[in-house]
């Protein structure tokens, strides 16, 4: 909070465009609620990549749901937590807005794109009118204007003969030509940032590699962020700036992109990263996490990842540490020994957040620590 | 015919007998339009591709969605009728055989899918999931049969106590070791891998390819492992082909794929995929466009249309798919330009970064 405000003073530019704080998003089930995010905190800054990275139901996806707001009031909840976006040189809780205030942020300030562009895109009608109801719906242009600068948008997106295809629909279109068109809508009002949750997941590789080119190349041209949900590390690698790991709801990890694949503090991030099979190495095994990804009704006590962490087992065994039923004693309690707490992310090294018992924070600076 | 091939195949060389031989093989899928429902188009899924597979080898499919890899797949198992060609698979004609002689046949050939949940009956508990083939078979009946479901369960990392529970109670990795444990159920000679791991969480997908590189050990299996994901096919097989638009572009060695490429599309594959790696900048050949239409494809060589290095050549004559100069013999590349790419290599960093492999 307090960082917040003296940014205000000390100039933007070293202010975070977005800032989400012990975010809580439940979810309800037949067996009581889901907790999908749990105590998330990160930043996204100004002009960065930064890429959210994790397995399935690890909460990558309902955090950015969450930011936007989009979680259905039917389906769960956001418990706590505070996102704080920098609107028109003014930093705002979203989570406090009215919904009328939060549909204005939606589309004009940040945009969203998804996974699979054909059950985002409205079937019955023209791609270039899809791609001009955002400015219609914010009242930022009349019809004729609108359609035009969607017709812009969709040439900037690499869309060839731009004015053609904007009266098609969008099963006329294949699958990159609709990822572009759903890029297109998202950048139509200019955002400052864009969330994009696993956008080339359902495309080639070719195709990957032209969407990815794109959405690089327009974040410079429109001085954009981009928030990027992704469970592929290859694509994280070559895109991001800073990287953000979660693991069953939690974020584990969070630094700057090369020091994460150079020096992975997080047990699971670097079990992750060994597990990868690579084009330039062969070996002749792969390593392996054990185990797999918790369910989110029954998470581990205490570190979640515990249970499959091959450095406990290996502290464990080797004897001088307390264990319990062969397990860190730590691992499964927090410091006041109390069952079930996990650890917290403290900066490790420099620009390097980890939550794990078993990396030491940093000595110097540590009440940084407490703002990511 | 079949006969004669494989006697005198044993003489040479040992791949001259492989366990599977595809030669020319074609699947059209028509396309019926109006009340008559004449045909009005085929679609070329697959269109004349030849392809070996030896005893205990390993080949991989590789290419875009569309390109006919799945297609090949079902039809070399003749889940897919085939248009035209031939498939032999340890001495059996398989398009022509009658269908009692293809049950015995398909004991030995077995399949792995993509989706593991969508691959097993819900309604069926484990064991009688991993017990079916057992019982089609006429293998296995009552103790006799529990006794080697368990077994086969242990094989693939599961307990005995999962015999009684169903498929949505497991996990997606433990849902294909249950796939994995049904194909192999009947001792199979060969599986086809359709996109095993695909569907899969990126911790879990290495503890599958171990286990599948185990049972290839431990009963000297061989794979078709169709794969997008250029990384883990490199690691997992010996032999490697690139379909584009349902042919066969370039087939070698895996390590010979990824150090000497030839075939740009091949390149432009290659250098498509990211790596974990932030240090590494790469030169990247970003195709444009996509895959075209297979009811349609391009005249000639059907990447043409994509293939920065096309000329005239390229747009009126279909390349044969033949070995190149300065490549090793079991390298064949379909390009009419492959000798003059060897100075356009698809990124320098691939080659040096394979050239600490022994290839």
């Amino acid at each position: 909070m307090t960082s917040v405000q003296t940014a205000d003073k000390s100039g933007r530019r070293h202010q975070p465009l977005l800032r989400v704080e012990g975010l809580r998003t439940e979810y309800r089930s037949d067996g009581g609620t889901i907790t999908a995010v749990d105590n998330v905190t990160f930043d996204v800054r100004r002009g960065e990549v930064l890429a959210i990275v994790g397995e399935s139901g690890c909460g990558k996806s309902a955090t950015a749901m969450s930011i936007m707001r989009l979680i259905s009031p039917t389906a769960g909840r956001i418990a706590s937590g505070r996102v704080l976006f920098d609107r028109d040189e003014e930093s705002v809780d979203l989570l406090l807005l009215d919904e009328s205030a939060m549909r204005s942020v939606r589309g004009q300030h940040i945009s969203m794109i998804f996974q699979e562009p054909m059950t985002s895109l409205n079937p019955i009608h023209q791609v270039g009118d899809q791609v001009a109801e955002a400015l219609l719906a914010h009242g930022l242009a009349n019809r004729r204007e609108a359609w035009d600068r969607a017709v812009t948008m969709l040439g900037k997106v690499g869309i060839a003969a731009a004015s053609e295809r904007a009266r098609d629909f969008p099963h006329q279109l294949s699958g990159g030509m609709r990822q572009r068109v759903m890029i297109a809508m998202a950048l139509m009002c200019h955002p400052k940032l864009l969330i994009a949750d696993e956008p080339t997941t359902a495309l080639d590789v070719t195709v990957q590699a032209q969407i990815l080119d794109l959405l690089l190349s327009l974040k410079e041209s429109q001085g954009m962020s981009v928030m990027l949900v992704s469970h592929d590390l290859g694509v994280v690698a070559e895109t991001a700036d800073r990287v953000c790991v979660m693991y069953a709801g939690q974020v584990v990890e969070l630094a700057p992109v090369r020091e994460l694949f150079a020096n992975p503090l997080h047990p699971y991030t670097r079990g992750l990263l060994e597990s990868l099979p690579r084009i330039s190495d062969a070996k002749e095994r792969l390593t392996v996490i054990p185990g797999s990804v918790p369910n989110a009704r029954r998470f581990p006590d205490g570190c979640r990842f515990h249970p499959r962490c091959g450095l406990t087992r290996e502290l464990a065994c080797s004897g001088n540490r307390p264990v319990t039923d062969g397990v860190l004693a730590r691992c499964i309690r927090d410091v006041d020994g109390q069952q079930g707490g996990s650890p917290t992310l403290q900066e490790a090294e420099p620009e390097h957040f980890v939550a794990c018992w078993e990396v030491p924070a940093r000595q110097d600076n540590q009440p940084e620590s407490a703002h990511v | 015919m079949s006969e004669a091939m494989t006697s005198t195949g044993r003489e040479s060389t040992p791949t001259a007998s492989p366990l599977l031989r595809v030669r020319d093989l074609k699947t059209h899928f028509p396309i019926r339009k109006g009340v008559l429902s004449r045909v009005h188009a085929n679609l070329r899924a697959v269109d004349g591709v030849s392809l070996d597979v030896a005893t205990g080898e390993t080949v991989g499919i590789v290419g875009e969605s569309g390109c006919g890899k799945t297609t090949l797949g079902r039809t070399i198992l003749r889940l897919t009728p085939a248009t035209s060609g031939s498939i032999h698979f340890d001495g059996h004609d398989v398009l022509s055989m009658s269908s009692s002689t293809l049950r015995r046949v398909r004991r030995d050939m077995q399949i792995i899918f993509q989706d593991p949940a969508g691959s097993l009956n819900p309604r069926m508990t484990v064991a009688s999931i991993v017990g079916e083939p057992l019982m089609i078979h006429r293998i296995a009946t009552g103790r006799n049969m529990s006794e080697r479901v368990a077994e086969l369960l242990e094989k693939v990392g599961l307990t005995g106590d999962d015999l009684h529970r169903y498929p949505h109670e497991f996990s997606g990795g433990q849902r294909q070791r249950i796939g994995i444990a049904r194909a192999i159920a009947l001792n199979p000679k060969f599986i086809v891998c359709d996109e095993p791991v695909s569907a899969l969480d990126v911790s879990i997908q290495s503890q599958v390819i171990n286990l599948l590189a185990d049972l290839r050990g431990e009963f000297g299996l061989s794979y078709l492992f169709i794969a997008h994901n250029l990384a883990v096919v490199r690691h997992f097989c010996d032999r490697i082909a690139v379909m584009y638009l349902g042919r066969i572009v370039e087939s070698a060695s895996a390590a010979n794929i990824f150090a000497s490429a030839r075939h740009p599309y091949t390149m432009a594959l290659l250098s498509a995929v990211p790596e974990p790696d932030p240090q590494r900048k790469r030169s990247r050949i970003v195709l444009r466009g996509e895959v075209p239409s297979a009811v349609d494809p391009p005249t000639g060589c059907a990447f043409h249309t994509r293939c920065p290095f096309a000329t005239d050549i390229c747009r009126s004559e279909t390349p044969p798919l033949t070995g190149k100069t300065g490549l090793s013999d079991d390298h064949i590349v379909a390009c009419h330009h492959a000798d003059e790419l060897l100075q356009f290599p698809a990124s320098t960093d691939h080659v040096s970064a394979s050239g600490g492999d022994t290839l």
